[in-house]
């Protein structure tokens, strides 16, 4: 298994503020990775830097290149979709398949029309007149028919109705996924990807503060729903975190040892968006 | 797959085409008004002409003579061709200057527009560069003001001819001497073929200055093309009292035609008749093109520019 991109001492600020502050991590072949991390956390700039989009300090490597110098190079193995939004509305939908057939070696036609014939998207129709959900299944169908190493999505889903999200998670994982092919998604809803990812990394104030595989990080955090008589003693375990919920006290542990916790109450691996929680807001206390 | 080199220049520039419908529509709408308006004029004159039968009286008295209508039959080789090369040369002026002003907005807009959209993001999501998508778009300028403005020009002054043949017969002159000469169609045709090179070539600066706009604004790209230039001169006003960099720009811009051929705009006192005699054109024009220190700074300036405009593409991805 190989390393597709490699960040050691990654830095970037914009004026006094840090958005990225020698970051180290590495995304291995065959990972769907989510980056998760607060607003102004440094995730979109990691992907930017990742992407050639913007400039920054330290070293990385992605597939070989360094995005600074070769974006153009690098888009032959690295795709992304940055936000649903982004084509332009005077592009028809079949000028948008000669275009991208064109320009990429990797693209393939065929690919594109079975995923836009399950659609009602019609090829002599422009962006400007599809609906939104439309528009994303255009730029998913264009995107996901060119065979690249690395798939970079940004808030995919933003701005889609329940519906289109669901279908968009499902196609990705059912039409494009492979084992090969690695993911690197970016998503503030959260639990919409939680099953489909492999690894998780957290980004909190421009550093990562957690990169695991899930398997680690269920091994690793543990949630207890403990009775008010038994408070005292988890406390004494120094969870990471508290909250109450009916009454009860629930607490999430980090690296602590499973058996030990459901002596206290009823254990259960905890959601990606509670450890987030607890992470960023542990980290404040 | 097939990602020939040349197929995907020829698939940027389609692109821009796409997006820019103007940059044929507009010229292609104008011609076919002023066809339907040559066509109504003919009529107008032929129904004049049963009903009366002299001149013509179109709006508020302007006086279309017959007998002025130009006869062929009895002059030389020298009239066709006079005649020939100032219909289609100033006809290629008139489509040439609508083709400046279409391709203006388009360059202020062409790398704009799709970061004002965001679209920005899915064109760099693709395995071009920025250098070959900005020069695919200069090269569609290019394209718009030469080979568009030709096929227009050209196109239209054949219907202006098929009217004309058809106006002289019922009028009983003899147009049709003129398709004697066929040299001179051929003729005028590469004049204004060479002149629409040249002036692209020419004005390469304006275009490259109109990018690096483009390609520096976040709001408003036409004010930053023009109220720079008009800062340097009300600058220039106020502390020097001079205005050498509005007569240098003014003088640049009509320079082209007495290097590139035997007249100046700069100085008319001849009139059409004294050129359609006069050799418009010698093949020692080139030279002196070539030689002009003008046409050489100029391309300087505009490889500047175009240069800058490829540099803040590569940093500007958002507005």
């Amino acid at each position: 298994m190989s390393t597709l991109v490699k960040a050691k001492g990654l830095s970037k600020s914009y004026g006094t503020t840090k958005a990225l502050d020698h970051v180290d991590f590495q995304i291995d072949e065959g990972r769907i990775v989510g980056l998760i991390g607060p607003n102004g956390a440094g995730k979109t700039t990691a992907l930017k830097a990742i992407l050639g989009l913007t400039e920054f300090d330290g070293e990385l490597d992605v597939l070989g290149h360094d995005p600074r110098q070769s974006r153009h190079n690098l888009m032959r193995d690295v795709c992304f979709i940055a936000d649903v939004a982004v084509l332009p509305r005077w592009l028809k939908v079949c000028n948008a398949i000669d275009y991208v057939e064109a320009v990429h070696p990797g693209f393939s036609r065929e690919r594109a029309m079975q995923f836009l014939d399950r659609t009602k998207i019609k090829q002599r129709s422009r962006v400007g007149e599809l609906s939104k959900g439309m528009v994303t299944q255009l730029h998913l169908a264009l995107i996901m028919a060119i065979d690249v190493k690395l798939l970079v999505l940004d808030e995919p889903t933003l701005g889609l109705d329940i519906l289109y999200r669901k279908e968009f998670y499902t196609s990705l994982l059912n039409d494009y996924f492979d084992g090969q092919r690695t993911i690197l998604v970016t998503t503030h809803q959260v639990e919409e990807i939680e099953k489909i990812l492999t690894h998780l990394m957290f980004i909190d104030g421009g550093r990562v503060t957690l990169d695991r595989s899930m398997e680690e990080v269920a091994e690793e955090y543990t949630e207890v729903l403990v009775a008010p008589d038994k408070a005292a003693a988890a406390q004494a375990l120094k969870p990471l975190y508290e909250r109450e919920v009916f009454g009860k006290k629930l607490f999430l542990f980090e690296g602590a040892a499973r058996e030990e916790l459901s002596r206290l109450g009823e254990i259960h691996t905890p959601s990606i968006a509670d450890i987030f929680v607890a992470k960023v807001k542990g980290g404040m206390q | 797959m097939k990602a020939g080199a040349m197929h995907i220049n020829k698939t940027l520039v389609r692109r821009e085409f796409w997006e820019n419908r103007s940059l044929w529509m507009v010229p292609a709408v104008v011609a076919g008004i002023l066809t339907v308006l040559s066509v109504y004029m003919l009529v107008a004159v032929l129904i004049g002409h049963n009903q009366t039968v002299n001149n013509v009286d179109f709006a508020n008295g302007a006086h279309f003579q017959f007998d002025q209508m130009p006869d062929f039959r009895d002059s030389d080789s020298t009239g066709a061709y006079g005649f020939l090369h100032v219909l289609t040369l100033g006809l290629g002026a008139m489509f040439s200057f609508i083709m400046q002003i279409v391709v203006f907005f388009y360059l202020l807009d062409s790398l704009y527009a799709d970061r004002r959209d965001r679209s920005i993001l899915f064109w760099r999501s693709m395995p071009v560069s920025d250098v070959r998508t900005v020069l695919a778009k200069l090269a569609t300028a290019l394209i718009s003001v030469t080979a568009i403005t030709f096929v227009v020009t050209v196109a239209f002054e054949l219907v202006l001819i098929v009217l004309g043949l058809i106006l002289g017969s019922v009028l009983g002159t003899h147009p049709f001497a003129l398709l004697a000469y066929p040299g001179a169609f051929i003729s005028s045709w590469l004049l204004l073929a060479y002149a629409l090179i040249v002036s692209a070539i020419w004005y390469l600066p304006f275009y490259g200055w109109h990018m690096l706009a483009s390609s520096w604004a976040k709001k408003a790209p036409f004010l930053w093309a023009v109220l720079i230039p008009l800062g340097i001169v009300g600058a220039e006003g106020w502390v020097f009292h001079s205005a050498n960099f509005a007569r240098m720009v003014w003088r640049y811009t009509l320079a082209w035609p007495s290097v590139a051929f035997n007249f100046d705009p700069l100085h008319v006192h001849h009139s059409l008749d004294d050129m359609s005699v006069g050799p418009l054109f010698s093949i020692g024009n080139v030279g002196q093109l070539l030689a002009s220190p003008e046409l050489w700074i100029g391309l300087v300036v505009a490889a500047a520019f175009v240069y800058g405009a490829i540099w803040l593409r590569r940093k500007r991805t958002e507005i």
